[in-house]
């Protein structure tokens, strides 16, 4: 081919193929990425579970798209927004839960924040410090009523679902050192655990709910009494001073101790109210008055200032604790008047002789009978040196005729009589007095008179040892034998006779000083026997029981005997002189 | 025969009466099958091209929807986990004064991905009806589009990268999200799109009436 300018007019036509309006195949490449697509969005949505929406009193550390919710510390979800609720009253958390869980969220889920936590019982949540707070969740594994709305505990439930135990309710006397979660204890042991404590609405009580775990809500029974076991006992009584601190935990942050003082007690369901008393004497002077449980309510009004009179003052009955105070009231007077103090008692119907079970009608008609006969409540004063304030009733048929009243709310007034209470002053002088009629310098002459008297008596042993002729008696009774020796050798070596005279006449000598020495031994017996009387005298001062007096009567007992011993000594010689050198 | 009023004065293969060969250049009679020097196939327009540059954009468009919308970056950071998406990446880029790596991400995974599919679209409705526009001008359109869409892969790639590098456990781990595959088949695919255009489709419709 060797054109150069090629022809372009012979040029053959290019045959066109038909435009295909037909729809490639290529076209299904959208398709495919439609299906894609859609199997993206359709995955991620199917795996998303439900979203539910918590109302929290803040929202301290939650962050949408970071904080979790976690059971049993495994995540369950994301919060995904947090926002207000209406009228910006609460904070509302959007929380989208993992499906497969999502089926069990119903009603009785609870959900509540975990935040890094320092306890007297330890650390708690340190994982939050790095990752931030979690809102933590409770729900059992079955299916319910579906909720998508919960309300945020404040603080964590008592027990987590699948924890067994029996939750009770403590009534407490407001003012204690009880916080939320703080343990529940009996023989040294934690059981259970404090909710959140709710003051009542008349702020003298305060009730909380209790979980006691599995294998230890067995030992609850209806005669189980709590105690508070807050803080330190101290007591100074006559065995000394005892304290006691029953855990370092309860100590920061309050706990009660329950036992059970007396058997016979029923099971325990859910709910049932215990009172938590004071301390565990008071919890057990309480169980053994349970028979006696105050069941009539009585009021009186006082005009006067009564030091010590609260909450914990009993009412006596002929010297019988026959209730309490239940609540004091001030009060101001209808008529113009001063404040007045209502104090509200409890009563046991048993210890005042009441048949039980009656309506109040009755009651008050029975005790309006015997207000009739001078029954007076007044205020008076027991204890060692007139210092506890105590509530009397008392028959004093002297008295104003009175009658039972009924105040505007119905509560029975029993009429009230003057207080038998010992002002301070008198109390205070009383002890003196108490004290300084006790009588200290008679115990004090008594002591140095028996000091005197042992000494005495030691100076009287040792004049015995020292008495003229006993330090001699041993010398001249070994000379003696050394003469008898001698002349028992002289006798067998011979010349007998001549010594023989030599040896009566030293025996002779012998037996004089021997006689002589016997002499003042009666005189030894009576002193001896004079300082066994002296000490006697002392002794008989002092409590039969006491160590000292054994001991003594010991002493007294040697020193009897030895005289005893003296005397027959005395009487042996007397009566045998020979016996000193025959040895019998 | 008429000749073309190309302001260069060119006529086109198909003009003369031959085919070209995309592959080694030769032009031959249009009756060949396929080219005598380099036995490539021979076609003079090749056929359903404009149909196949859209069933690509559609597909790759319908996948960019679904990368924007998920997470790209599953960041796992002192027990604190973080979904990022392409935009909100960026976002956090530019809030942690990365400005320039920020406007990389940027163009590579908005303005280039976008620009590509508003570019191609606009191509192939233009060329599947006669007009009146420059053709050199659409020709630098069509190759700027085939050279620079590649470079949407740098988002692909910096995942790809991170993933593999930033492997802490506890303290930080980087996991691909769904918009990772799904913007790389979106990539994938407008490249294809590009790649189905016939560029020689931009000399046949101009200024004469109808497509050939």
């Amino acid at each position: 081919m060797s054109k150069i300018a090629p022809d372009l007019s012979n040029l053959p036509s290019p045959k066109l193929e038909k435009h295909s309006r037909r729809p490639s195949l290529i076209w299904l490449m959208p398709f495919l990425a439609l299906a894609i697509s859609a199997g993206v969005v359709w995955n991620n949505y199917a795996s998303k579970g439900p979203l539910i929406t918590i109302t929290f009193k803040s929202a301290s550390g939650i962050v949408a798209g970071t904080t979790e919710v976690r059971i049993r510390d495994l995540r369950v979800g994301v919060v995904e927004a947090v926002g207000f609720s209406e009228g910006m009253e609460a904070v509302e958390a959007q929380i989208r839960l993992d499906k497969n869980i999502a089926r069990y969220v119903d009603t009785e889920a609870e959900f509540w924040i975990v935040e890094p936590k320092v306890t007297a019982r330890g650390v708690s949540g340190i994982g939050t410090l790095l990752s931030g707070v979690y809102i933590a969740a409770n729900w059992d594994g079955k299916d319910g009523v579906r909720a998508d709305r919960f309300v945020a505990l404040d603080v964590p439930p008592l027990a987590s679902f699948g924890e067994e135990g029996t939750r009770i309710v403590l009534k407490a006397r407001a003012g204690g050192q009880l916080a939320a979660g703080a343990p529940v204890l009996t023989s040294g042991i934690e059981v259970g655990r404090i909710g959140q404590p709710k003051l009542s609405s008349s702020g003298t009580t305060v009730t909380m709910d209790a979980f006691i775990l599995k294998p230890y809500d067995a030992r609850l029974t209806t005669n189980t009494r709590f105690w508070d076991a807050s803080g330190l006992s101290f007591n100074l009584g006559a065995q000394g001073i005892a304290l006691k601190v029953d855990s370092l935990a309860a100590l920061l942050e309050g706990g009660v101790t329950f036992g059970t003082p007396v058997t016979g007690g029923g099971p325990v369901a859910d709910g049932h109210v215990f009172d938590v008393f004071a301390s565990q004497s008071v919890a057990r002077t309480k169980a053994f008055e349970a028979d006696a449980s105050p069941d009539i309510s009585a009021s009186i009004l006082l005009d006067t200032d009564v030091n010590g009179l609260g909450l914990d003052t009993i009412v006596r009955f002929r010297g019988v604790k026959v209730g309490g105070v239940e609540d004091l009231v001030g009060i101001e007077n209808v008529v113009k008047g001063p404040v007045k103090l209502r104090v509200d008692l409890r009563l046991s119907s048993k210890r005042l002789g009441l048949p039980g079970g009656l309506s109040s009608d009755k009651v008050r008609a029975l005790l309006d009978s015997r207000v009739a006969n001078g029954l007076r409540v007044r205020v008076s004063a027991e204890g060692l040196f007139g210092q506890t304030v105590v509530l009397e009733l008392v028959n004093l048929p002297s008295q104003a005729k009175a009658e039972i009243t009924l105040d505007p709310d119905g509560r029975i007034m029993l009429p009230t009589a003057p207080a038998a209470v010992p002002d301070a002053d008198t109390g205070v002088n009383g002890l003196v007095t108490r004290i300084s009629n006790l009588p200290i310098e008679e115990l004090m002459t008594a002591a140095t008179q028996a000091l005197n008297n042992v000494s005495k008596l030691t100076g009287t042993a040792e004049s015995v040892l020292t008495a003229d002729g006993v330090d001699r008696i041993p010398q001249t009774i070994d000379r003696t034998l050394q003469e008898v020796r001698a002349l028992v050798t002289a006798i067998r070596d011979g010349g007998a006779i001549e010594n023989l005279n030599a040896t009566l006449r030293s025996a002779d000598s012998a037996l004089k000083s021997v006689d002589s020495a016997a002499s003042s031994l009666p005189a030894l017996a009576n002193r001896l026997n004079a300082a066994a009387d002296g000490l006697q005298s002392v002794v008989s001062g002092y409590d039969s029981d006491s160590r000292f007096y054994t001991d003594i009567r010991g002493v007294l007992r040697d020193i009897s005997s030895t005289a005893e011993s003296f005397r027959s000594l005395a009487r042996s010689i007397e009566r045998k002189p020979n016996s000193l050198l025959l040895g019998r | 025969m008429d000749i073309s009023g190309h302001q260069h004065d060119l006529i086109t293969a198909r003009d003369a009466g031959m085919v070209a060969c995309t592959s080694c250049g030769l032009v031959a009679s249009p009756d060949v099958e396929s080219c005598p020097r380099c036995h490539a196939r021979m076609q003079s327009r090749i056929d359903g091209s404009i149909q196949r540059v859209l069933a690509w954009l559609l597909a790759g468009l319908i996948l960019y929807v679904p990368a924007n919308i998920y997470p790209m970056l599953r960041t796992t950071q002192m027990f604190k986990e973080q979904d990022s998406t392409i935009v909100g990446g960026v976002i956090t880029l530019i809030h942690h004064h990365a400005y320039a790596i920020g406007a990389i991400i940027f163009i590579a995974s908005v303005l280039i991905p976008v620009g590509k599919f508003i570019v191609i679209a606009y191509l192939a409705v233009l060329l599947s009806r006669p007009h009146t526009k420059d053709p050199h001008r659409l020709h630098i359109l069509h190759a700027a589009v085939e050279f620079i869409g590649r470079w949407s892969m740098i988002d692909v790639f910096v995942v790809a990268i991170l993933v593999a590098l930033v492997q802490f456990d506890v303290l930080a781990s980087i996991k691909p999200g769904l918009a990772a595959a799904c913007f790389a088949l979106s990539v994938v695919f407008t490249m294809l799109s590009a790649q189905a255009f016939d560029p020689r489709l931009i000399w046949d419709v101009t200024d004469k009436g109808t497509p050939k």
